[in-house]
């Protein structure tokens, strides 16, 4: 044991090749183990969020999901696309193509009668993604509420969007003026004139404040043929 | 055992990783914006510099001198992505509370100082110690500062996993015009209170002090 020199070329590499033998195998080990329940953890999540959007809490998310949520696709025209789970859909991918070949999905929410649509949001945040899901009302401008959630803002600043306090701000804002313009808007806390339409952002985090008014303006006007479709049809 | 004793006494206060080894200060400026986040922080860092100075030091006498760094990296990653990929499968929801910490733990100069400086040159078990009182030492410092901040920038405390905060400035004092102080929410506002940290540590124990 004494004799062994740990400073000779061989030893070194021979160590650092078993070192990363053992540390690669064990994570990837790891990984693929895991791998299942993480996949289930992250439907829960997703399914769950599509439900809080709507306020609904219950306790079984997968089974309610399954019964109250339809999930379709539409495109740029507002025509629904046959034969296409919305929920299957990637919504980062579809945002990367060209417009005109671009799913974008919808998840219908039927309660009592009325129904609720809910759309996918996805936007950048100050380090990374931020997404979630805002659900309207019937008449299609109103927000009934809405579920954000991000990879890595800062806690206690940016990623206090994913908090009570922040998302209950949401219900009840339309989105559009009389006149059908985009007018929903994030302000810098403290300075949100409190309309129908303004909503108080976060201090300290207006990187993010910026980057949920881009989320918010770039993917809800996506769906105004598919809301004009739906006006008409009724 | 009063040297084991000291192992986790002695950073607490006159070897503090913070105000006196002026290490893991870039974390402590960004996450101590409330105390919740603070806490959270400093248990996760405690784990990590215990579990990875436990087992530098078992594997100590066969690490190549030449690359005990990337020894050393390669140790504190497999440990911090091993304990992510176990809080995604098992609670998920706290993994997606921690995030970002997990990967500040990684690039915490507190968890390689330590690896260097202790248990390189020392026994398993000691090291462990030494790992669970730098970390104890940071989590004080962390806290300390966390409360501070919260306190003055949003006029609250809040605790890991407790939705509910308490509200420590009355109602009353926000209508004749008390405002929180915007700084405070910044990591601006952490390295001034750091900084007055270390100034007050070292007033008051006068072998800190630097005569030469």
């Amino acid at each position: 044991m004494s004799k062994l020199n740990t400073n000779s070329n061989g030893y070194t590499i021979i160590f650092l090749v078993i070192m990363v033998v053992i540390v690669g195998g064990f994570l990837a080990g790891a990984s693929i183990v895991t791998k299942p329940i993480i996949d289930k953890n992250i439907e829960l999540d997703n399914k769950s969020k599509i439900l809080k959007s709507v306020q609904y809490s219950g306790t079984e998310v997968i089974a309610d999901y399954n019964s109250k949520i339809e999930a379709l696709a539409v495109n740029a025209k507002g025509e629904i696309i046959e034969g296409v789970n919305g929920y299957d859909l990637i919504v980062k991918k579809e945002y990367k193509k060209p417009e005109s070949e671009r799913a974008y999905p919808v998840f219908i929410y039927t309660d009592g009668g009325k129904k609720n649509y809910i759309l996918p949001l996805i936007g950048l945040g100050l380090w990374d993604e931020i997404n979630g899901y805002v659900s309207f009302n019937e008449d299609l401008k109103t927000i009934r509420g809405v579920a954000f959630d991000h990879v890595g803002e800062t806690p206690g600043l940016g990623a206090e969007i994913t908090k009570d306090w922040f998302q209950d701000q949401f219900k009840g804002k339309t989105v559009y003026d009389k006149e059908g313009n985009y007018v929903l808007t994030v302000y810098k806390k403290g300075k949100s004139p409190e309309g129908e339409s303004d909503i108080d952002g976060i201090s300290g985090a207006t990187l993010t404040t910026d980057g949920m008014n881009a989320m918010f303006s770039n993917c809800i006007p996506n769906y105004m043929n598919y809301f004009k479709t739906l006006k008409t049809s009724k | 055992m009063s040297a084991y004793d000291k192992l986790i006494t002695d950073p607490l206060s006159v070897n503090n990783p913070i105000t006196v080894q002026i290490l893991g200060v870039c974390s402590a400026l960004a996450v101590t914006s409330s105390l919740a986040n603070a806490l959270v922080m400093g248990v996760a860092v405690t784990l990590v510099t215990a579990m990875s100075n436990f087992t530098i030091s078992a594997m100590r006498n066969y690490i190549p001198g030449r690359i005990r760094m990337i020894v050393q990296l390669v140790v504190i990653a497999f440990l911090v992505t091993l304990v992510s990929i176990a809080l995604k499968a098992f609670v998920y929801d706290l993994s997606k509370e921690l995030s970002v910490y997990v990967g500040l733990i990684i690039t915490n100069c507190i968890v390689m100082g330590r690896l260097e400086a202790y248990a390189m040159a020392n026994k398993p078990i000691p090291s462990f110690l030494d790992g669970i009182g730098n970390g104890l030492g940071y989590t004080v410092i962390l806290v300390i500062v966390g409360v501070i901040r919260e306190i003055f920038g949003s006029g609250t405390l809040s605790l890991p996993f407790v939705e509910q905060k308490l509200h420590l400035i009355p109602q009353a004092l926000t209508d004749i015009g008390y405002q929180n102080n915007g700084i405070m929410v910044l990591p601006v506002a952490s390295i001034f209170l750091i900084g007055i940290l270390v100034w007050i540590h070292r007033s008051r124990n006068s072998e800190l002090v630097d005569i030469s």
